[in-house]
């Protein structure tokens, strides 16, 4: 392997008792990269990053940090980490600023005030720090994390599932943290069921499924492989207009969701026309067309469509 | 090795942080020897020729307070895995036997002050003091580690901690009944004079009894040796479960 991936791993497997979480990852993330791995619930993602920070030993297979090995190498590993879990994991009987000064210490940095004010500032925290971190709002606490990852200067951050039970307008403030830290050299490793999320942060991202990578690419690489737009049409009798649409040449695919004509089409602008023309019959009611994006990349290469929640539907 | 007396420093730091937000419980903690104390060691009046039953259920009582304080503290390691809080240690650079160590040392501290608090109180009106301090600093340590690592084991192999309290009375009030902590154990009765002398609590309150008023019930030496000797498993024991319950 060479040194010049941040995060690489080969064929990694994870395998608990008779669940096999991992079923052979293989991910080579350059440096810098704002990288996202997608997949719904128990796809695997947490156990890859529990893995990638050192707390769980994969089954077989091999994982990088920097050219360090997260098993056999783990005091050269650890401190390019930057980590915040799924589940909240700060001190919530300590202030914001406690929660940091401990972090501080154990990872022995010097100009500790300094640069804690810096990132309280950074995230936004200022005014709150020495508020109990129990006082604090899921936002607050979520950037208290990010705060808190960042602290040591780490190599790559992990963010597993961050915007997971905040609202939109604390999702929203997350991301526009985290776009301020774009091109900082700092690589972005984020898992997400979020497609909106991953789209708006992430430079490639790996969609995987039953713990196996099944796509990787920038994420419009990944529409584009996909291909094609979408046009929805609401009629009064969309039962009759599927056998017309599929003997069209144009057109790619075509099926019913919920009541409406789903139709899959090289370029929209131009088939429009000639669709509205031809559907006329069956009676049109409204008409939308939108462009393809994530979430249909990824029902696409996974056979699934995934809630709002993260799990299969 | 200055970085693990670095990292067993922050630990003992916040911990430290911890135990200072809770200032009512420590209050109670400094309170409740001293009023048992006056309340049920004075009026009782004298247990031989020259000991009075105040000091002799004031040493065993501040042993009491140093036990419980000990399993709580190990419980509260536990409490870390289960918040999360301990995730966030175990990524950082450092050892885990110092987390554990921060852990025991912090207790340690916390036992220690509230037991100058509360024995300075108590000397007011009882002969407990400083007859043999370093004895009585042996008893501390060794009840200390041993309990804490009876806290670990308790709380590592409860699925359901909400139970930690009610387990933790039911295998902990034994021990303390017949511990001579109370009652001299040489006034029991055979059986029950017996199952004291299995109990490893019985050589740590007589120890810390003969330290602090230069009354003792059994040989020292035995004293001596079964605390090491309970400390050291114990503390083995417990190390081995949070292994495990962190692989887990």
């Amino acid at each position: 392997m060479t040194q010049s991936f941040a995060v690489e791993t080969k064929a990694l497997v994870k395998r608990y008792r008779s669940v096999l979480a991992l079923a052979g990852l293989d991910l080579a993330i350059e440096p810098g990269c704002f990288f996202g791995l997608l997949g719904p619930n128990g796809a695997g993602k947490t156990t890859a990053v529990s893995i990638l920070c050192t707390l769980l030993r994969p089954t077989s297979g091999e994982a990088r940090i920097f050219g360090s090995d997260v098993v056999d190498e783990r005091p050269a590993v650890r401190p390019h980490l930057g980590i915040v879990f799924q589940d909240p994991s700060l001190d919530t009987e300590l202030t914001g600023r406690e929660n940091l000064e401990i972090h501080a210490r154990l990872y022995r940095l010097s100009e500790r005030g300094t640069r804690i004010e810096r990132m309280l500032e950074q995230m936004a925290l200022t005014r709150d720090a020495d508020r109990r971190v129990a006082a604090l709002s899921s936002g607050m606490r979520r950037r208290l994390e990010i705060a808190r990852a960042l602290l040591h200067e780490p190599r790559v951050l992990f963010l597993d599932e961050p915007t997971v039970g905040l609202d939109v307008h604390a999702r929203r403030s997350l991301w526009e943290r985290l776009e301020q830290l774009r091109g900082s050299g700092l690589t972005l490793f984020l898992t997400t069921h979020a497609m909106d999320e991953a789209a708006r942060l992430c430079d490639r991202v790996a969609i995987l499924n039953e713990g196996r990578v099944v796509a990787t690419g920038a994420p419009q690489e990944l529409c584009q492989q996909v291909g094609g737009d979408h046009i929805e049409l609401e009629l009064d009798r969309p039962e009759e207009a599927l056998p017309l649409l599929r003997t069209k040449p144009n057109v790619q695919d075509a099926w019913i969701e919920k009541r409406t004509v789903m139709v899959k089409v090289k370029h929209a602008p131009t088939e429009l026309v000639a669709l509205i023309e031809e559907l006329k019959p069956q009676g049109i009611r409204a008409v939308r067309m939108r462009e393809v994006n994530l979430e249909d990349a990824f029902v696409h290469f996974t056979g699934h469509k995934i809630d709002t929640a993260g799990n299969l539907e | 090795m200055t970085a693990f007396v670095s990292d067993v420093m922050t630990i003992l730091r916040r911990e430290l942080l911890r135990y200072g937000r809770e200032r009512a419980f420590l209050l109670a903690q400094v309170l409740l020897p001293v009023l048992a104390v006056l309340l049920i060691g004075l009026p009782a009046g004298k247990l031989g020729q020259d000991l009075h039953y105040a000091s002799y259920l004031g040493a065993g009582i501040l042993m009491l307070t140093i036990t419980s304080g000990a399993i709580g503290g190990g419980y509260t390691l536990i409490e870390d895995v289960q918040r999360g809080f301990l995730r966030s240690i175990l990524v950082a650079p450092i050892s885990r036997t110092s987390i554990v160590v921060g852990k025991i040392l912090a207790r340690l501290l916390l036992s220690l002050l509230l037991v100058i608090t509360v024995g300075t109180v108590l000397a007011f009106f009882t002969d407990i003091g400083l007859a043999h301090p370093l004895l009585s600093l042996g008893a501390l340590v060794a009840i200390t580690f041993g309990f804490v690592a009876l806290g670990i084991l308790l709380a590592t192999s409860l699925r359901r901690t909400e139970s930690f309290r009610t387990v933790a009375v039911f295998v902990t009030l034994p021990l303390y009944l017949l511990s001579g902590m109370f009652f001299p154990i040489e006034t029991f009765p055979r059986v029950t004079y017996l199952l004291a002398l299995l109990n490893p609590l019985t050589y740590g309150v007589d120890l810390f009894r003969y330290g602090t008023i230069g009354v003792h019930e059994l040989p020292l030496v035995a004293d001596g040796l079964v605390l090491l000797a309970f400390a050291v498993l114990m503390t083995a024991l417990a190390a081995r479960a949070f292994e495990r319950r962190l692989a887990g």
